[in-house]
């Protein structure tokens, strides 16, 4: 939709434009010397020089912890109150195109067969200003699963830095475009840049179709409890997923009043499938990690048309005890 | 999809009765607070909802007879947190539904056909909404079976129906419990051995097998080896669920949603599916 340049000093005042706006804004901050998203109030709160924060920005969409009713009880009448459900307008600033990709994963598990009013009412009020990669570390895979450091894909403006003094900014969508249009006075005409010239080199190291056809004969082979050995079921790898959805629903209540809580879940929890007489169909760790690499690999890309996973290497960054998904990747498709 | 609306919030209903069914298994009768004359939504046999009791949290229950018929009704085993606490609730307390989810058992595709049930102790659950379908239809039908397997005669589900259903012309009951016990002067033994005993229907017949793990891989072997094809025989498969609407994954096997793919298939799905049982 057009290609637009903004000076870097400029976006204190495009935040500032944001905000007054109405819109709160999420971007990535330090805290405790960890890179996470969250709430600023202006632009030099921001954080910069890092490859990836530690959580993806799946939060805005889909919260850790959501409320999606409250009950209370009056003698023996039980009256429901549904959750309002009017997410806050959201502008989630500094999102890398491996994220923003995942957004797009989320949603379609979200709209499959029932569409989920509270994932897609908070897609609908986020706009996203994606920011592309200028670095990347030995973790860092999107260019194996259909991303690029600099993919459009998900975000609604993308951001590249051109120069020391100026971003690229690409509109994508009409989201982007309102943004823009908020703020005209801040944006020049971008000439023809070179974009690709600013981003990082991130080689491709896989096969993703290839692994799709490889995993549906694997099923049954020993490599799933030879990779998954040193596994200890923590769960660290889908919270710090940007396109794991998985949750769970809890009640809490005191007596008379109660809510009922939406929460991440994780498919490497052995509770996962636990049924209620003790019964387990992936009663072992291997049957949990290998549910984990087919999903993503082999079952959505045929259910939702898209591989659940987007290269961000969180995963492998997260693992206490060092499981590296591209090396197990790679061995994956070195079985026979 | 249907037309249901409580795909998220559940609708409230009041527990009107409840019947001690076998040990520890219990029939709560319900009517649907904010629905005309209390009825409940329009369901198939082989659907399920989701069950809330305030508080505690909800499970995935199949479903009764068809509501056109019948008072509407959940039979529940307790057996863990929030079975528990239904199991503690009594006439006039207030429960959630959400509901009903899930594909159902085939009906019009098998008319004509004859109808062969196994069941496994409270497998008999899910499958007596589809017994109850086909004997109000039964001049549609071919010969109708129904083999059911307990552990002890008290352990028989649905006696009062048992008792109709051994005298009801055109239906063919065949019981057998686990050990011989005093009183009992009927079959011994596990109910995929009763197949052997009975000249069962191989040409056009339709089976439907529900029980525990054990004793579903029993009768499939006796089933497949009497000639029935592997899609010619339907179940229902259990998974912990928690949202019942294809998001949350608890249920996922393979590519498949039990909650919304499901939960009734048929064996030749059910064998390409990995970790089925």
């Amino acid at each position: 939709m057009g290609k637009k340049t903004i000076n870097v000093d400029s976006l204190g005042e495009l935040f500032h434009k944001i905000k007054s706006g109405g819109k709160r804004i999420l971007a990535p901050v330090e805290k405790d010397g960890v890179i996470l998203f969250g709430e600023v109030a202006s632009y030099p709160e921001v954080a910069t020089g890092y490859i990836q924060t530690v959580f993806s920005a799946k939060e805005a969409v889909l919260p850790r912890f959501e409320e999606i009713l409250r009950f209370s009880s009056e003698g023996r009448d039980v009256v429901i109150e549904e959750e309002s459900n009017k997410p806050v307008p959201t502008v989630v600033f500094g999102v890398r195109p491996c994220d923003a990709k995942s957004l797009s994963v989320i949603k379609a598990v979200f709209e499959r067969d029932y569409p989920d009013i509270f994932v897609q009412s908070k897609i609908d009020s986020t706009t996203v200003i994606g920011l592309s990669c200028v670095n990347s570390d030995e973790y860092c895979f999107c260019t194996s699963v259909g991303g690029a450091p600099g993919d459009t894909a998900g975000s609604d403006l993308l951001l590249t830095r051109i120069n020391d003094a100026n971003y690229l900014a690409e509109i994508i969508t009409e989201k982007g475009e309102s943004i823009v249009s908020s703020a005209p006075e801040l944006f020049s005409e971008a000439g023809n840049v070179d974009k690709d010239r600013h981003l990082a080199q991130v080689n491709r190291q896989f096969d993703l179709d290839e692994l799709e056809k490889r995993l549906p004969a694997l099923f049954e082979s020993p490599l799933w409890a030879g990779q998954s050995l040193r596994c200890i079921g923590c769960g660290a790898c889908s919270f710090v997923c940007p396109s794991c959805t998985c949750f769970d629903i809890q009640d809490e209540t005191d007596g008379a009043r109660g809510i009922r809580l939406r929460c991440w879940d994780s498919c490497g929890f052995a509770q996962f499938t636990l049924h209620t007489s003790g019964h387990n169909p992936r009663g072992v760790q291997s049957k949990r990690w290998r549910q984990r690499i087919m999903h993503k690999f082999s079952y959505q890309p045929g259910e939702l048309g898209t591989a659940g996973c987007v290269g961000c290497g969180r995963c492998s960054r997260a693992c206490p005890v060092d499981m590296n998904i591209l090396q197990h990747i790679k061995d994956i498709l070195e079985a026979r | 999809m249907s037309e249901i609306n409580n795909t998220t919030i559940p609708e409230i209903a009041t527990i009107e009765e409840i019947k001690d069914e076998i040990v520890d298994v219990k029939t709560f009768y319900l009517s649907f607070d904010e629905r005309k004359g209390g009825k409940a939504p329009q369901f198939k046999s082989g659907q399920f909802v989701m069950c809330t009791v305030f508080g505690a949290g909800e499970f995935a229950v199949s479903l009764p007879p068809s509501p056109e018929n019948d008072r509407f009704h959940l039979t529940v085993r307790k057996v863990g947190k929030v079975t528990d606490a239904l199991h503690e609730l009594f006439a006039g307390d207030k429960v959630g539904i959400r509901g009903p989810f899930g594909n159902g058992f085939p009906f019009d595709e098998i008319k004509g056909k004859n109808v062969i049930y196994v069941a496994g102790g409270i497998g008999l659950i899910p499958l007596r909404s589809s017994i109850m379908h086909v004997m109000q239809n039964k001049e549609k039908f071919g010969r109708i079976l129904l083999f059911l397997g307990a552990r002890t005669p008290r352990e028989l589900m649905y006696q009062y129906n048992l008792k109709d259903w051994k005298t009801a012309p055109g239906f063919e009951t065949y019981i057998t419990i686990d050990n011989p016990v005093p009183g009992w002067d009927g079959e011994n033994g596990f109910v995929h051995t009763l197949l052997k005993k009975v000249d069962v229907p191989v040409k056009d017949t339709i089976a439907f097998v529900c029980g525990p793990p054990i004793m579903f891989n029993a009768v499939i072997k006796e089933l497949t080896g009497l000639g029935i094809s592997e899609e010619s025989i339907v179940s229902t498969l259990e998974r912990h669920m928690k949202c019942g609407i294809g998001k949350c994954q608890h249920c996922s096997i393979g590519r498949t949603l039990v909650c919304t793919d499901g939960p009734v298939y048929t064996y030749r799905q059910i064998k390409t599916l990995g970790e089925q049982i």
